[in-house]
């Protein structure tokens, strides 16, 4: 449109000027930096530092994180061993059976967390429509335990590691898997030494996708598992129970999550957060 | 769309809904157009209080706005002791209603300034079961059963300080699988059958129905809530809606909800 | 006759209907015009298409038929598709040992097989190489070593040479050529490229459409094409027509004086285009087949020079070519009008 030679000014030429238009998009952008970084930044200001490490040994604190930790990652292994299998079938179906399948497995990604506790707690619940029969038959009751912690965590992040994978998945050539099985791979063994190999990367940050829902989780567990500390108290119940009486320990452990969520984020960089 | 393009939204659409459900206290605005704006004052006063307290001040407000229009009485619901740090953090509030003395220790100490203070209600702890009772619940002593399923509000909000004071005065110990955030998870609990029984407050019990049955704890084991209203500022209507609640009138809409005279 | 197939299958609009016959140690191309149903009748032979109808059989073993298919995993065949599909995450030696372990092999015969098949291919220093540290010629080959470790009685090949630089194209195609013969099973290579065919294959199949329009050993079809599209692979003018003296067809191009054909009836008009003379003016001499003619375009070729005609009265496609020096001698370009001329002794005549 204009020479990069300097030439007489045309009217309007200042206005077209690129680093006024670039202006205008960093207002807007700024904003959006703002607000997320600004609540973090409060967490940090507002932390009293000096008691910091005696916050952190509050006796709310540590089964919390122990209990976080170990659930998520049994729920993230779980998401691995029974999603990954799913993403792959998935990935190479196209029927109708498929495309609802997908839908139904999208539900719990929109569906308000409270509501998939409620729905946990009818189908796995003492009166639930598989609860009732264990409870009767074995005495089996899973809310109030860290299994229904698990439970809830895999409800809400099994759907994220799926949609994840799947797409991992399908950029994986199909003719790689015709190949394969005219060499005389059984589908397991395409599944095992093609498809996952070419899909890890996706896989990984389906893992880090499942796993960061999972340790946020909050509604789906304090609804379905309930919050007794050492069993069913995740650090986010923690965070918001101590918010009531021990803001600082819930400071404390607000900025622990904080860390273990950049320690992620900082792992994942360059394979999934570009 | 495909499905591949859906994809982000559905996370975006996902994390707005993580965030929502974490809303702590839930705002009933009983604003009302009066009929004629010019009619009389044009002042608004702004209520805090316990969550336990909705049905009877949202009654009593909607009441005073009837009998003075112009004036908006806009309620906010909600934990005493979240609500009390609201005010301290610099949260407007004209009158604060709390479930208990605990929580005015959170208040800054010249947040009564040029108001009052009544105490409008008292409240005694209760046992709610479902209501076919399946543990078969008869008294505070049965809560130590360990078939028994108890679950309690947490130790940070006020019916869980009380039900911790009752059973340490009864010296029970109770068999209890999770302390809820407030009362209302804990009745939830109860009322889907999941718990056998849990300690809640009688108004609790009332404002819950039929959904759970009430055993009572006899008064020598029981503790007693008061609740307090604090009102800070002598505007004319602020005065006038805490006498309204601190009145007769007020008491009379208390009791209805299963508060006990102060 | 170790292959005999009939393999019928939907494809979209097209239903392919392609039977082949093929005995041991030889290789059958099937040639045909893209969208002709080539690589769906291959996919059938390896098991990834099922049937409609037809049959499958491989050394008197049935792979597919009447309510039966056998997975791909099942057939012993192996596929070398244009691009290598080398499985990128694993080493040139564990792709070729990719089959054998498949069907297995313990790990240490797998690498050793896949040390020996790369070895006969000439890669065999290229082994601890992943597939993005090879070319293209090299990644062909170990691709084709990975398709013969499993011992196939079956090797497809899907345009093997097609996506290689026109330069390696020669050696590659020798090597597959030289590896080939010391095969002892059926190959079945899907081209369009007639000089693969050709150098590669024993018997030709064309397909056009899904069907078969002419079949035969390359000898036999390079000099009597009997379809526009097989003429046209192997470079020769063709024409139909009917003939009722036995010497002369009538042919859209107009009567065509042959060197005889002792037949009666509709026949095929075949000539080279280097058969086909020029001339500014109408010739008058020992050519007895001569047309008015139109350049529609001029393509040099080397010394060669390929000039597209429209002759005769109806304006018929004809393919000439004269030396590049006769293109600037006589002045040809596009639009250019002259005459084209072929003796009869350069046209072969034969029934339809």
């Amino acid at each position: 449109m204009t020479a990069p030679a300097p030439t007489v000014a045309t009217p309007g030429a200042a206005r077209r000027h690129p680093g006024r238009s670039r202006a205008v998009l960093l207002v807007p952008a700024g904003l959006g930096v703002a607000l997320v970084v600004l609540p973090l930044l409060g967490l940090l200001l507002r932390t009293d530092w000096g008691s910091f490490a005696s916050n952190l040994s509050a006796p709310v604190v540590w089964p919390a994180i122990r209990l976080s930790l170990v659930t998520t990652l049994v729920t993230v292994a779980l998401c691995f061993v029974l999603g990954t299998p799913l993403a792959w079938l998935l990935s190479r179906a196209d029927g109708r059976a498929a495309t609802w399948l997908r839908a139904v497995l999208t539900v719990p990604v929109v569906l308000p967390p409270v509501v998939g506790g409620v729905a946990l707690l009818m189908a796995y619940g003492r009166r639930g429509v598989v609860g009732a029969p264990l409870f009767e038959a074995f005495g089996l009751r899973l809310p109030f335990t860290p299994t229904a912690v698990v439970l809830a965590q895999v409800f809400v992040s099994l759907p994220f590691f799926v949609l994840a994978v799947e797409g991992a998945m399908r950029a994986v050539d199909a003719r790689y898997d015709a190949v394969a099985a005219t060499l005389g791979a059984t589908p397991l063994r395409i599944f095992v030494r093609v498809a996952l190999p070419l899909a890890a990367p996706g896989i990984a940050s389906g893992a880090a996708l499942a796993w960061a829902r999972a340790l946020g989780e909050f509604g789906a567990t304090i609804t379905f598992a309930g919050n007794f500390a050492g069993s069913t108290q995740t650090a986010p119940l923690a965070v918001y129970v101590a918010l009531q009486n021990d803001p600082q320990a819930a400071l404390a452990l607000s900025i622990a999550m904080l860390a273990v969520s950049l320690l992620v984020l900082g792992m994942l960089r360059g394979r999934w957060i570009r | 769309m495909t499905p591949a393009a859906l994809r982000p939204l559905l996370l975006a659409a996902a994390a707005a809904l993580t965030l929502g459900a974490c809303s702590a206290a839930t705002t009933a605005d009983t604003t009302q157009a009066g009929d004629d704006p010019t009619a009389g004052g044009s002042g608004t006063v702004t209520v805090l209080a316990a969550a336990s307290l909705t049905a009877p001040l949202t009654a009593l407000a909607e009441q005073y706005e009837r009998d003075h229009p112009g004036v908006t009485v806009r309620l906010s619901f909600g934990s005493s002791t979240t609500l009390a740090q609201q005010i301290s953090e610099g949260a407007p509030a004209d009158l604060y209603a709390s479930a208990g003395e605990a929580p005015l220790s959170l208040l800054p100490p010249d947040a009564a300034g040029d108001g009052g203070r009544a105490t409008i209600a008292r409240n005694t702890v209760e046992i709610a079961t479902p209501p076919d009772n399946p543990g078969a619940v008869a008294d505070l002593r049965d809560l130590g059963d360990p078939d028994l399923d108890v679950v309690l509000c947490a130790a940070t909000v006020p019916c869980g300080k009380a039900a911790d004071d009752v059973l340490r005065t009864a010296g029970v110990t109770a068999h209890v699988v999770s302390r809820e955030v407030d009362v209302k998870a804990t009745l939830t609990k109860v009322v889907l059958g999941e718990a056998d029984a849990a300690l809640v407050y009688h108004s609790d019990v009332v404002a819950a129905g039929g959904d759970v049955r009430g055993v009572e704890i006899p008064a020598a084991d029981n503790v007693f809530l008061t609740y307090p209203l604090l009102w800070f500022s002598d505007d004319p209507d602020v005065v006038g809606f805490a006498d309204l609640v601190a009145g007769p009138t007020g008491t009379a809409a208390l009791e209805a909800a299963g508060f006990l005279a102060p | 006759m170790t292959l005999d197939a009939r393999i019928l299958v939907d494809r979209g609009a097209v239903t392919v209907d392609v039977p082949l016959a093929v005995a041991d140690g030889s290789v059958v191309a099937v040639l045909g015009p893209n969208g002709a149903g080539k690589t769906t009748a291959l996919h059938a032979l390896a098991g990834l298409v099922h049937l409609r109808d037809g049959h499958v059989r491989v050394d008197g073993q049935t792979w597919a038929g009447p309510g039966l298919h056998l997975d791909p995993a099942q057939r012993a065949v192996g596929l070398l598709a244009a691009d290598h599909l080398l499985f990128p995450h694993l080493t040139a030696r564990d792709n070729v040992a990719f089959g054998p372990r498949s069907r297995g092999a313990p790990r240490r015969d797998a690498a050793a097989r896949a040390e020996r098949e790369l070895d006969a291919l000439g890669v065999a220093d290229l082994a601890g190489r992943r597939p993005e540290a090879l070319s293209h010629g090299q990644a062909q080959r170990v691709a084709l070593a990975r398709a013969l470790a499993t011992d196939p009685r079956l090797l497809l090949l899907d345009e093997p040479l097609s996506a290689l630089d026109p330069a390696v194209r020669p050696h590659i195609r020798a090597t597959l050529a030289a590896r080939l013969r010391a095969y002892d099973g059926v190959t079945v290579l899907v081209t369009h490229d007639p000089l693969d065919a050709l150098t590669l294959a024993d018997h030709l199949v064309f397909v056009e459409d899904g069907t078969v329009v002419q079949e035969g050993t390359p000898a036999d079809v390079v000099e009597r094409p009997r379809d526009p599209y097989v003429a046209h692979v192997v470079g020769l003018n063709l024409y139909p027509g009917t003939t009722t003296d036995g010497e002369t067809v009538a042919t859209p191009l107009g009567p065509v004086v042959t060197a005889g054909l002792g037949h009666r009836g509709r026949s095929w008009v075949a000539f080279a285009p280097s058969a086909v003379a020029l001339y500014p003016d109408e010739p008058h001499g020992s050519t007895r087949n001569v047309w008015r003619a139109r350049i529609a375009t001029v393509e040099l070729v080397g010394q060669t020079a390929r000039i597209r005609l429209l002759a005769g009265v109806d304006d018929v496609p004809l393919l000439a070519e004269v030396t590049a020096g006769s293109v600037a001698a006589l002045r040809l370009h596009p639009g250019t009008a002259l005459w084209a001329g072929v003796k009869a002794t350069e046209v072969s005549a034969y029934p339809s």
